[in-house]
């Protein structure tokens, strides 16, 4: 039996702005009743008024994200990211949604957009910053070409790496498309950390990372995070991680735990 | 084959090993169906805790948190209570005569088989609506874990459960499950710092969450008068959900019962309150997820560690399994031993009862994602299919159960009409009502109104009906 649909999400669909803001009774009410006004669709409307109240005529893209891959160059003390994006677009779109979570250290960053300028991105919330990007822009590729769109972006992140004697810290907020990836893409977001020669990497954000032996730490996930982050040491040698020892303490909990149950279990069969 | 798989293959293989074992020591019925009855404190409050943390809490709960709030978080408050009011007041004159099934304790108390099969008939379609959501869940852990489809991931689920659960029975269920409920909350337990430690602390966090989602400590994200009917629903379907109910007949005593209960408020509260924490680093890991019920499979893909995230999907995975092939035995056991042997084949033979028994499991596990994949149920949040469930289970079975003990008055008549009368509402306010309030209201008071009412003017049940639960 279908749970009914969209009745409770019209009546809330006044809540626009900011997007975000007016996000909470919606998502929840779509999830609830699978209606019509997803927060997608609240967040584009909120979106198209604000930006005809600004005096533009252009319509917010709908569509979703092919493939989102980041590559991150590690300094001694500050980072440089390229961001890139392959989107699939639904009918005529005139602009896309950024944005970007600033985390702590790492605030007033400056985007720079497809053509190369700045990106005009404006608090939304907190440390939550938000922009659009013209997709009639020449420098968006493949904008013409019937509904797929490639953007890049790059910015550098000043004290995104911090030092506690041997120990490093990198953390790099991911300036992200505010549209859902791909239902049928498997891994849409992929994320490559390159770190200076010297250094060792013991775990990261997004966890699986895999090293490429040259200084370069790869990762996948299903969605794009709002960061990514690399721990690891700055002279060269390697300790354990807090993961790596989780994982073998949660090991020997758990064989502990199953031996126990194996023991009663042998007794209560015998 | 990748780390994740390996571990997933492995995970598995020790919860069917573990199974297998136990069922050397089902001797008989008794043991099948009900563990002997002779249940601890903890293998009962863990059993108990884990059908009840399944897919609910590490999909549905999360992702509504997630999606909500902490406003959704106080709803959860009505769990433990209505884990009390089982074990405080329904418990103990429940468990004085010991069934083997709900609609068993039903043709007891109510004196009649017809009733029985009214409740099986109950079971089997709100069964169905259960069953989806856990298999949804699969499907959205299985494109996390191997990168298949969600669809794909649903249907091996399904396929693996349909053959694990001709061999399950409730030994082997209550020790799987105690060992999931332990990967489980160890996952849980372990991944708050992991995630705590990736955004500063907690500290860093709340200021990263309110940014990332302004509505979040809010009462703004969902209506009053949903919040408080959903504490309703939990409440109500907490207290007669039958699998529940159930376990209430396989531990081996009130003092087990109510020291295993007390177990599991406490590690429904402490997973929930985990859980809780969790969301509120998905919102700002994750701001974008297309469902909030993928920010559990999101955590524990990219915030636990490689091993001890596959670990955690797998607990996740199995812990829905047990969950399902308990409800696939009692959904098939009403099919073919409250329906089929007891109103209409009474003298059916031991072979044609157990190809019955089989079928009944098999019809009953496939409707489910038959359904999802006629795109009935598809793309709700598994936390509204868990909810419509236990809307059911309350509208249909708090009444008669709980009436049924403590109110002499009750009558076969008054049970009947309650079943029908709360079901019937809780459909219809699902179809017609405003969606700001949840059906288990409606249902409810249908339910309660029809029990009274048709009870009253209705002869008084004979006291061979009541000697077992008022007379002990």
């Amino acid at each position: 039996m279908g749970l009914k649909r969209g009745r409770l999400a019209r009546s809330n669909v006044g809540a626009l702005a900011p997007p975000r803001a007016g996000a909470g009774v919606d998502r929840v009410l779509a999830g609830r009743r699978g209606g019509p006004y997803s927060l997608d669709r609240v967040a584009l409307v909120a979106l198209l008024i604000a930006h005809l109240a600004a005096g533009a005529t252009s319509a917010a893209a709908q569509g979703v994200v092919r493939a989102a891959r980041l590559t991150v160059d590690v300094a001694r003390s500050d980072v440089s990211v390229r961001a890139e994006y392959e989107l699939a677009l639904e009918g005529d779109a005139g602009f896309v949604e950024v944005e970007l979570l600033e985390h702590e250290g790492a605030t007033n960053i400056v985007v720079l957009g497809p053509g190369g300028g700045p990106l005009d991105l404006r608090t939304a919330s907190g440390t939550r910053r938000t922009g659009t990007v013209d997709l009639a822009s020449a420098a968006v590729g493949g904008a013409a070409a019937g509904g797929a769109a490639s953007l890049t972006f790059r910015y550098d992140v000043p004290g995104a790496v911090r030092l506690e004697g041997g120990a490093v810290l990198v953390r790099v907020p991911v300036l992200s498309v505010s549209l859902p990836p791909a239902a049928d893409a498997v891994d849409v977001f992929s994320a490559t950390v390159r770190v200076p020669e010297g250094w060792t990497v013991s775990e990261g954000f997004p966890s699986g990372l895999r090293g490429d032996g040259l200084g370069g730490y790869a990762t996948t996930l299903p969605v794009v995070p709002s960061m990514v982050s690399v721990r690891g040491r700055s002279d060269g040698t390697w300790r354990p991680g807090v993961n790596l020892i989780v994982e073998i303490l949660a090991g020997a909990f758990l064989l502990g735990f199953a031996l126990l149950g194996w023991r009663h279990l042998g007794g209560g069969a015998a | 084959m990748s780390a994740q798989t390996i571990v997933f293959v492995g995970y598995f293989l020790v919860v069917f090993a573990i199974g297998w074992y136990s069922l050397r020591a089902t001797r008989d019925e008794k043991d099948y169906w009900i563990a002997g009855g002779e249940l601890g404190w903890f293998t009962g409050g863990a059993t108990m805790a884990a059908t009840h943390t399944s897919a609910g809490t590490f999909v549905g709960t999360i992702g509504l948190m997630y999606t909500a709030g902490w406003s959704f978080g106080w709803v959860l408050l009505a769990i433990p209570l209505s884990y009390w009011f089982m074990v405080a007041v329904l418990a103990p004159r429940f468990t004085r005569q010991r069934e083997l099934t709900i609609p068993a304790f039903i043709e007891t108390r109510y004196y009649g088989k017809g009733i029985r099969g009214l409740a099986a008939g109950i079971i089997l379609v709100a069964t169905v609506v259960y069953i989806q959501a856990q298999i949804v869940a699969a499907g959205l852990i299985a494109n996390t874990v191997f990168g298949i489809s969600t669809t794909t991931g649903m249907l091996g689920f399904t396929a693996i459960l349909l053959v694990y659960t001709v061999v399950g029975g409730m030994i082997a269920v209550v020790y799987t499950d105690a060992f999931q409920l332990v990967v489980m909350a160890l996952g849980a337990f372990l991944a708050v710092p992991l995630a705590l430690r990736q955004v500063g602390g907690l500290g860093g966090l709340l200021p990263l969450v309110e940014s990332a989602h302004p509505l979040v400590f809010t009462w703004e994200t969902m209506p009053a008068t949903l919040l408080l009917t959903m504490g309703l629903s939990f409440f109500l379907g907490g207290i007669a959900t039958p699998e529940k109910l159930i376990r209430l007949y396989a531990m081996k005593d009130m003092r087990t019962i109510r020291r295993g209960v007390l177990f599991t408020i406490v590690m429904v509260l402490a997973l929930n309150l985990l859980v809780f924490v969790l969301s509120l680093t998905a919102i700002v890991l994750f701001p974008n997820l297309p469902t909030g019920d993928l920010a559990m499979p999101m955590i524990a893909r990219a915030v636990l560690p490689t091993a001890l995230g596959a670990i955690m999907l797998a607990a996740i995975t199995a812990a829905m399994m047990s969950t399902v092939d308990s409800l696939l035995i009692v959904a098939g056991s009403a099919l073919s031993v409250d329906i089929y042997q007891n109103l209409i084949s009474p003298d059916a033979s031991p072979r044609r009862r157990l190809v019955i028994d089989r079928l009944g499991i098999l019809v009953v596990g496939s409707i489910p994602v038959a359904l999802l994949l006629a795109g009935v149920g598809e793309g709700e949040l598994v936390q509204f299919i868990v909810l419509l469930f236990t809307a059911l289970m309350a509208a249909a079975f708090v009444m008669p159960v709980v009436g049924g003990v403590l109110w002499r008055r009750g009558t076969k008549e008054g049970a009947a009409a309650a079943m029908v009368g709360g079901v019937a509402a809780t459909f219809a306010w699902e179809a017609l009502g405003p969606a700001s309030v949840e059906p288990v209201l409606a249902g409810f008071l249908a339910s309660a109104m029809l029990y009274v009412l048709v009870s009253l003017s209705t002869p008084r049940p004979p006291s061979a009906a009541l000697e077992p639960y008022f007379d002990a």
